[in-house]
């Protein structure tokens, strides 16, 4: 049975791809982000519920383990399709190298300045989704965290400590 | 066999972070695979040699593998995210739009990333401005075909 969890998890997540692969990405409602977050999403929780049904029916030593090594594969699958989907939906950097190709050796700081217009707009959008998510709110003329978006920012700094990162977008 | 995927796993996070601060050559992603990958390598002979090659192997090795993926999204969401930079520049205290509009100044935006571009060996300085290196132009191949896959606009 424990090999059988992972071949099963193999045949789910090729069953998933495919049905997006052939059929529904011809529909206008997977070009939007929330559903193609959502039918991933559902299918994960979907995985997850049927493991732990798994493990109350077979309680033995190493299939708690196995359960998390099945999601965890649904978790590489799944967040590597979403990054991909978002970054041939619009990175910033990948619209960079886009028009450094398109102007060849023109391509100076100079002539690349009309980007930053994207940059101006990429701003608005994100704080709008922010707000959206109720990590941001209005505060008088002034924009502050909320209890949740402390919470978060907390975790993104301490992700950009460990990995010195530098930041800024 | 659990907490050795997480002892592992810390370690690699451990290695990146000392590595970070000793040598910033090279890219964040790339520091972390150069101690992420032997570590992954030691975990999958540690589990083989204790567990055999069985389904508790894999399932050890995808863990770890799932946990490295969620780490390098998150730091490279923190060093390249407009939101996560917005996030982060609020945990100083309220601003209004012009301050905001200062810290993540959109001519710095594009500088930055034309640097990041550099420091990735996707751009090379040419004489007049910038130009796209071989890599650059097969990812871009990549991204126009994923662009079309995905129906996007």
């Amino acid at each position: 049975m424990t090999v059988a969890a992972f071949c099963w998890a193999g045949v789910y997540l090729a069953f998933h791809f495919l049905l997006y692969a052939l059929l529904l990405r011809r529909r206008q409602a997977f070009t939007w982000e929330r559903t193609i977050f959502a039918y991933h999403l559902v299918g994960a929780l979907g995985l997850a519920g049927a493991l732990a049904a798994w493990i109350m029916v077979a309680p033995q030593p190493g299939n708690a383990l196995i359960a998390l090594g099945v999601v965890a594969l649904q978790g590489i699958y799944s967040l590597s399709f979403l990054e991909l989907w978002s970054l041939a939906e619009g990175s910033y950097s990948i619209s960079i190298l886009e028009r450094v190709e398109r102007d060849g050796s023109a391509a100076t700081p100079e002539r690349l300045s009309d980007l930053n217009r994207i940059g101006i707009r990429k701003r608005e959008d994100r704080l709008d989704g922010l707000r959206r998510l109720r990590l941001v709110r209005p505060r008088g003329n002034r924009i502050e965290l909320t209890g949740l978006g402390r919470v978060i920012s907390g975790g993104l700094r301490l992700i950009g400590w460990l990995a010195a990162a530098r930041t800024g977008a | 066999m659990g907490v050795w995927v997480a002892a592992y796993l810390m370690s690699a996070v451990a290695a990146h972070c000392v590595l970070g601060r000793l040598a910033r050559a090279g890219t964040g992603v790339g520091r972390f695979l150069m101690v992420a990958t032997p570590l992954g390598l030691a975990l999958f002979v540690h589990a083989a040699s204790r567990d055999g090659l069985g389904p508790t192997t894999v399932a050890a090795v995808v863990v770890y593998a799932f946990a490295c993926e969620l780490y390098v999204f998150l730091f490279t969401l923190v060093a390249s995210s407009v939101s996560a930079s917005l996030l982060m520049a609020l945990a100083a205290g309220a601003l209004t739009a012009r301050e905001i509009g200062t810290l993540c100044d959109e001519v710095g935006m594009v500088r930055m990333r034309l640097e990041r571009l550099v420091n990735g060996g996707l751009l090379q300085v040419a004489p007049a401005g910038y130009a796209p290196t071989r890599a650059a132009r097969v990812m871009l191949t990549g991204f126009r075909m994923l662009r079309r896959f995905f129906r996007h606009a």
